[in-house]
């Protein structure tokens, strides 16, 4: 284990600069008010990654995420697409993509209440139905608001992405995941109108929400279901501690970039026990191993 | 093409043509100027800001709904989001109609009071509000689809206390883009005003464009304060230049550097008219001035004498209203003829809409009293006239009032609607476009002015089912119903059955965004034996129609228009169907339906005879080379269909 | 094809296509309630019409023998300025008193075509123009007193704004 820790931090240094993105310098807010602010970085891999299709931002593989200010709001969000789609013909990719980009317009356009994130899946999600071109598929979501005023986060989550929030070296919030069954997630779907009784469809409704205060230096992590599948509990916590209260972007870059990394070895480990493989055990399915998966991290701190 | 053109005033004429060639002149200069963006403009000695819109005040129509962004107004606020790809993007602001289409529909309306409409009519407006008040120096619109349609722009002038003032800034024939497949940034060249401008109304006429028009985002630029010594005149300023230098001023985002070197220069001949609307005016000039100098060595004599009181009538019948009420002011004799209030039977207001208010009502009153048709669209826009005067006014001259438009008025409440109840019993056509002041929630007793109506337009009102069950019931000859974009009708199903009891004369139906009315609710509409327009557009809750489609067009033969955008599970069978049933079908659009086939639509194609419209634009089964082929094969019919290229969904 | 003949008001005669005469009402009432037969050698006369005049009207008439009989409905579409034809303005390139003639003529005769781009042609020369530019194009005399101008401009101001 320490040793795949060490190597992701010595690889993350060569900055995998077609995934990754640096977080806009808001220095200026800080000084402001005291207004809690995300610093935020990302990190992520495809699962089949292929030097022939450039990086595109915002996506990785299926996954998609956003990032987004509004009013008073400063908003991230990921979305894993449902990788069942293709055998009927439809990119899986497209609808978690669309789906955050819109989320991100809302955001700026100012559509949304600081504590309404289920408002925000909800619409994100009936604005697919209004686009001319038929966006078909469907993905879990997870959406983290911050409101500036309040100081706290509000959160909807439908699926197994998710965020956990450290402070202090201890998690003190966390989203729980949301499965039918195993291996099946809640998702938000847009069939194809000939099987839309056969679909699994999950309303937005359905989303967990919460909200949460939170304090200057905590930790959020937000990532799909290949960084909780892959990654135990232990070794997130190990690096989120370490990024406490971080404002310097280079090294929140290289937290986001350790946690992918570490999925993605992970994932590829056929003997490990990953917590994938511990649930599925627990679910009567004999296997080990990690799951490999698009992945997805998020990784911000709050400044004030 | 049909063009609406048919008023003018020769003096704004001779400014139009010569401010084309003004534009070729302006244009090459800066073709050669531009390039050098880091060249400081002397603006900036004067406190230039440059601003992209922040607010949407008030619009005529959108394409999306109130409640979503997708092709809806309010993407016109801050920066572009798509500029400069070019395509039809959700992310931009499109209008509900384009093209000569809507004047070929059964649904169309007559024009009122046509000598009046002006050089250039316009069909559409938005108005928008920037941050920081300025003098407008320039003003630049980012049109990311089918560019072309703008033909005025207005400002409205803050630092007047008691009225609204709206100055014009800039006005022209629609251009010739239809050749273009790059998006444009149009930057017209301005008039001087030295007023503080924070909100500008740009309006559109695309009659003659190929397809919808997308725009996505409008910036202005200017100085805080019009400078004392007055040299602002002399500054020439290489618009485009301007524009996209201050993209760069407004953010440190160095992408936008990018963005600079890919954005094409509009050429010169796109922003020129064609030269079908442009060459009859430039005739008619000439013809003018020839004749002018014919007379100049006339003799004295006066010989509007000899002619008859009713031939001068006729000719002035011709006459725009402005005109008009110049022409009272010759002689007595003029005066007395142009009081006459059958010059006054019809009046449309709509091109005065920049300078109305509740003085040019009262002026306009004493000749009023046999006024039956009357158009006071957009004339709430300057706020000039209240609720209360108007009312009184309608109250007054409405009784043999038959044909009344009123899109856009703020200043019509509900109160008016019992005016109108009481008061105006003629009236067979109500227009009542956007008017959303108008809460519905009066239901008068008895209610007899509904019973003549043929047409009532309620597009983007908030028309509730309570008014609707009250009044549809009385309306037994309504030919005629709008009921686009009513977001507070949360049941049509149920307005579909009551249109089914009650009005079995309609002619032309129009759910567009309805989204509730379901295959139930259709079911009912096959009663409708008279039918030929029906806009079923984005009824989502249709998405699956079953049986109802195809039983709708075995009982309506006389179908000319159907519109079933993005009802995506309709198939191949409900194609045939349309092919099958409706001989006259003239207009069909067909976008987002991924289920059509190539094969039903040429079979479609081959059946309707009579057919001018095709679109299948998203429809992913076709491709170019079918269209192609269909183009050939049938070139009465306008096949809509752009490559999906410029439609990708990752071009974010 | 029938001829007839037409008498001005200062006796002379024209001997014109009854086809192309047909374009006034006037002489196609006239003539088909006479009941004039083809070998008739009856005159009709117009006194209110000169020579000249007259010869013009026949001119424009016969180059507009084929056109398709005006619309008789009231609609929007006729109320165009701007559609008159070359031939027509070319044709119109007379003084005044000419033109104001051909619309009398038009107007007696009942020949809705001639009439229309006549009046369409005077419109053109008054829209656009100050009430001064109006009274100079046509020598009219302005009869109001200061006063009563005063008042009807005060009532149309809004026609002076742009």
């Amino acid at each position: 284990m320490q040793q795949i820790v060490t190597t992701g931090r010595l690889i993350s240094r060569a900055l995998w600069n077609g995934f990754t993105n640096l977080a806009p310098s808001n220095s200026e807010h800080v000084n402001k008010k005291r207004e809690p602010s995300f610093l935020y970085a990302v990190c992520g891999f495809p699962k089949e990654s292929s030097r022939k299709n450039p990086p595109i931002k915002g996506k990785f593989g299926d996954d998609a995420w956003f990032s987004a200010k509004g009013k008073a709001t400063d908003v991230l969000g990921v979305a894993d697409g449902v990788g069942g789609w293709r055998h009927y013909g439809i990119d899986p990719g497209e609808f978690s993509s669309f789906l955050m980009m819109t989320c991100e317009r809302l955001v700026s356009l100012g559509k949304i209440k600081p504590n309404e994130p289920n408002k925000l899946l909800a619409q994100s999600y009936y604005e697919l139905l209004e686009n001319k071109q038929p966006i078909l598929g469907s993905s879990t979501a997870c959406v983290v608001v911050l409101n500036k005023e309040t100081s706290s986060i509000y959160t909807a989550n439908i699926g197994d992405s998710g965020f956990m929030v450290v402070r202090g070296g201890h998690v003190v919030h966390r989203s729980e995941e949301q499965q039918h069954y195993f291996n099946t997630p809640y998702q938000l779907s847009v069939p194809p109108p000939a099987h839309s009784g056969q679909v699994l469809s999950d309303s937005p409704d359905s989303a967990d929400t919460s909200d949460f205060a939170v304090e200057n230096g905590d930790v959020i992590l937000l990532a799909t279901d290949g960084v909780f599948d892959n990654v135990p509990d232990h070794l997130l916590l190990k690096e989120l501690s370490r990024v406490e209260g971080v404002r310097d972007p280079t090294k929140l870059q290289c937290a986001a970039n350790t946690i992918a990394w570490m999925a993605r070895i992970l994932a590829f480990d056929r003997s490990f026990l990953s917590p994938f493989a511990r649930a599925a055990q627990a679910n009567g399915i004999n296997t080990v191993g990690g799951k490999p998966d698009d992945i997805t991290v998020l990784l911000a701190t709050i400044a004030m | 093409m049909n063009d609406e053109q048919v008023g003018f005033n020769l003096a704004d004429l001779k400014k139009l043509c010569n401010s084309y060639i003004d534009y070729t002149r302006t244009y090459m200069d800066q073709r050669n100027t531009l390039g050098r963006i880091d060249e400081e403009p002397s603006a900036l000695d004067y406190d230039f800001v440059f601003q992209f819109s922040s607010e949407v005040v008030d619009f005529s129509s959108q394409y999306g709904s109130d409640i979503s962004i997708s092709y809806t107004a309010s993407n016109l606020i801050g920066r572009p989001s798509k500029f400069p790809n070019y395509g039809d993007f959700p992310q931009s602001y499109v209008m509900r109609s384009y093209g000569p289409w809507k004047e070929l529909a059964p649904s169309r309306k007559c024009q009122i009071m046509p000598q009046n409409s002006g050089i250039i009519k316009s069909e559409d407006f938005i108005i928008l509000s920037f941050a920081t008040p300025v003098v407008p120096l320039v003003i630049s619109i980012f049109e990311t689809y089918t560019p072309g349609s703008i033909v005025r722009i207005s400002g409205k002038v803050i630092d007047l206390p008691d009225k609204d003032a709206w100055r014009l800034l800039w006005e022209g024939l629609p251009q010739n883009c239809n050749g273009l497949r790059h998006s444009r940034l149009f930057a017209p060249k301005l008039n001087f005003i030295k007023e503080r401008v924070k909100e500008i109304c740009i309006e559109f006429n695309h009659s003659q464009l190929d397809y919808y028009t997308e725009l996505d985002a409008v910036s202005m630029g200017g100085v805080l304060n019009y400078p004392e010594n007055g040299e602002l005149g002399i500054l020439s300023i290489p618009l485009v230049t301007h524009t996209l230098s201050g993209y760069v001023y407004d953010n440190n985002e160095i992408k936008d550097q990018e963005i600079l070197n890919e954005v094409r220069m509009p050429s010169v001949a796109s922003y020129m008219p064609m030269s079908t609307s442009l060459d009859p005016f430039l005739k008619l000039i000439k013809n003018i001035e020839e004749l002018e100098s014919e007379w100049r060595n006339e003799p004295n004599i006066d010989y509007t004498l000899q002619l008859p009181n009713e031939t001068l009538m006729y000719i002035f019948s011709f006459l725009d209203l402005k005109s008009l009420r110049l022409c009272m002011r010759v002689c007595k004799r003029f005066k007395s003829i142009c009081s006459d209030p059958l010059f006054y039977r019809e009046l449309n207001l709509k091109p005065y809409w920049s300078s109305f208010s509740y003085e040019m009502l009262t002026s306009l009153e004493p000749y009023c009293t046999r006024i039956t048709k009357l158009d006071l669209s957009w004339c709430g826009i300057t706020k000039g006239i209240k609720t209360l005067p108007f009312n009184i006014f309608l109250k007054q001259y409405g009784c043999n009032l038959i044909d009344l438009r009123l899109d856009n008025c703020g200043f019509v409440d509900d109160t008016t609607l019992i005016i109108l109840n009481f008061f105006c019993y003629s009236i067979k056509e109500l227009s009542l476009r956007s008017c959303t002041k108008i809460n519905f929630s009066i239901v008068v007793s008895p209610p007899t002015f509904l019973c003549q109506l043929e047409r009532i337009d309620f597009y983007r009102t908030n028309v509730n089912i309570l008014f609707l069950e009250s009044y549809l019931p009385l309306m037994i000859k309504l030919k005629h119903i709008n009921l686009g974009s009513c977001k507070r009708i949360d049941c049509m199903d149920h307005i579909a059955y009551m249109l089914s009891k009650s009005n079995k004369q309609l002619v032309s139906v129009d759910f567009w965004k309805s989204y509730t009315l379901s295959p139930n609710g259709l079911r009912f509409l096959t009663v409708l034996k008279d039918l030929e327009e029906i806009d079923l557009g984005w009824c989502l809750a249709l998405s699956i129609p079953g049986d109802s489609l195809v039983d709708l067009v075995k009982s309506c033969p006389k179908l000319k228009k159907i519109i079933v955008v993005s009802l995506r599970g309709m198939c191949d069978r409900d194609l045939l169907a349309f092919a099958d049933h409706c001989p006259l079908l003239e207009q069909i659009d067909l976008v987002g339906l991924r289920a059509i086939t190539v094969d039903a639509c040429s079979k479609f194609l081959e059946k309707c005879e009579n057919l001018k419209l095709m679109d299948v634009n998203f429809c992913e089964n076709i491709k170019e080379v079918n269209v192609q082929e269909w183009r050939q094969k049938y070139p009465n019919v306008c096949i809509q269909f752009t490559t999906s290229d410029y439609t990708n969904v990752y071009h974010y | 094809m029938p001829m007839i003949k037409l008498q001005s008001s200062d006796g002379e005669v024209f001997q014109v296509d009854f086809e192309i005469a047909k374009a006034s009402v006037t002489i196609k009432t006239m003539v088909e309630d006479l009941g004039l037969e083809e070998e008739d050698e009856e005159i009709v006369p117009l006194p209110n019409v000169n020579a000249g005049i007259l010869k013009k009207v026949i001119q424009w008439a016969t180059y507009h023998k084929d056109d398709p009989p005006p619309p008789e409905d009231d609609e929007g579409r006729e109320k165009r300025t701007d559609d008159i034809s070359s031939w027509d303005a070319d044709f119109l390139k007379v003084d005044q008193g000419t033109l104001f003639e051909l619309i009398l003529a038009a107007n007696y005769l009942d020949i809705k075509g001639l009439l229309d781009v006549t009046c369409k042609t005077v419109a053109n020369m008054i829209k656009g123009k100050t009430p001064e530019e109006i009274r100079k194009t046509f020598n009219i005399k302005n009869d109001f007193t200061a006063a009563e101008e005063d008042q009807v401009r005060k009532e149309n101001e809004w026609c002076e704004e742009k």
